[in-house]
């Protein structure tokens, strides 16, 4: 069975009739009042000073430098700090409880002070174990 | 003053100092066409007068941007749905009703409604359409009322001629099944 290519409603032209409408002079009057809208709109808008392109270029600059500024300051704090010279000797509180002679504690004090970083410290952590091996210091306290 | 081709209108936008003339000639040839087009998806007249004033003050905002690649009229007519949908969606928001129910209310508002002029059957044929989901809605309206081709609905809708056949199909039975039980 084929469908209907029309139904009833289709067919029914009264039923497309529009049935709504507008208070008199609508569309006379619609576009005066679009206009009135618009420019009140337009006038209520707050101004934005667009700036020059040099002026626009020192403030990019300036905010690229603040930027710069916040994210490496945490990383200058990090490696400049004093707190990582002392981790590099975990043994220190160990040693300074046994009972040791002035010079052992003369080179425990170089070893705490972090005399200066990278080879130079490696140097004196040397001769400190070697000194404190020849007057019988438990080595393995010291190289854990 | 005789009205112009949308060509000329899409010209007189993109000249310098004609602007103006340009959109009022457009506001002057397509206000009544959107008006009708918003009513029947907002009804109320008062909500229509609101969104056909956004959808035009959208329309100059962005007729510097149209691109002749799409009709003019079908992008005035897309630019007024999306208004007209938006409106009715922070319409529902501000509403404490259940969302299924506003549709309903504003059907039984109609009867009262000032500016509708319908006899009782065509009452119940708003009444009825006010029931089908959103999108049939839109395409029922554009295609038994204003008798838009479906290439020009897909234009407005993006969606595909196919779809918009199957929805109007069904839309045109659920109003059929409805208007028979009254």
């Amino acid at each position: 069975m084929s469908e209907k290519q029309n139904s009833a409603l289709e067919k029914d032209e009264s039923l497309k009739s529009n049935p709504f409408r507008v208070p008199e002079g609508y569309f006379e009057t619609f576009a005066g009042r679009l206009h009135q809208r618009i420019r009140e709109e337009e006038a209520a808008r707050i101004p934005v000073r667009r700036l020059r392109s040099p002026d626009r270029l020192r403030i990019a600059i300036a905010a690229a430098v603040i930027v710069l500024a916040l994210v490496t300051y945490p990383l200058i704090r990090v490696i400049t700090t004093d707190e990582s010279r002392i981790t590099d000797y975990p043994t220190l509180s160990l040693l300074e409880n046994m009972d040791l002679s002035d010079a052992d504690l003369y080179l425990l004090e170089l070893m705490g002070n972090g005399v200066a970083a990278g080879d130079e410290e490696e140097v004196y952590l040397e001769q400190a174990i070697q000194h404190l091996a020849l007057n019988d210091v438990e080595l393995d306290l010291i190289t854990e | 003053m005789a009205e112009w081709e949308d060509r000329e209108i899409i010209e007189g936008v993109s000249t310098p100092g004609r602007e103006e003339t340009a959109f009022n000639q457009l506001v002057q040839k397509y206000q009544e066409k959107l008006y009708w087009h918003i009513r029947k998806i907002v009804i109320d007249h008062e909500d229509a007068d609101d969104v056909l004033q956004n959808t035009f003050i959208k329309i100059w905002r962005s007729l510097p941007g149209f691109r002749s690649d799409s009709r003019l009229f079908t992008w005035l007519y897309r630019i007024a749905t999306n208004e007209a949908l938006s409106f009715l969606k922070q319409k529902k928001r501000r509403r404490t009703t259940p969302i299924e129910e506003v549709e309903h209310t504003v059907g039984g508002q109609l009867e009262s409604d000032p500016w509708f002029d319908g006899d009782e059957i065509q009452l119940k044929l708003q009444q009825a359409i006010l029931k089908l989901p959103e999108k049939q809605r839109l395409v029922f309206n554009m295609k038994y009322f204003d008798g838009m081709k479906y290439d020009e609905m897909a234009e407005v809708l993006k969606t595909s001629v196919g779809a918009l056949k199957a929805s109007y199909h069904h839309a045109v039975r659920k109003i059929e099944a409805m208007l028979d039980k009254h």
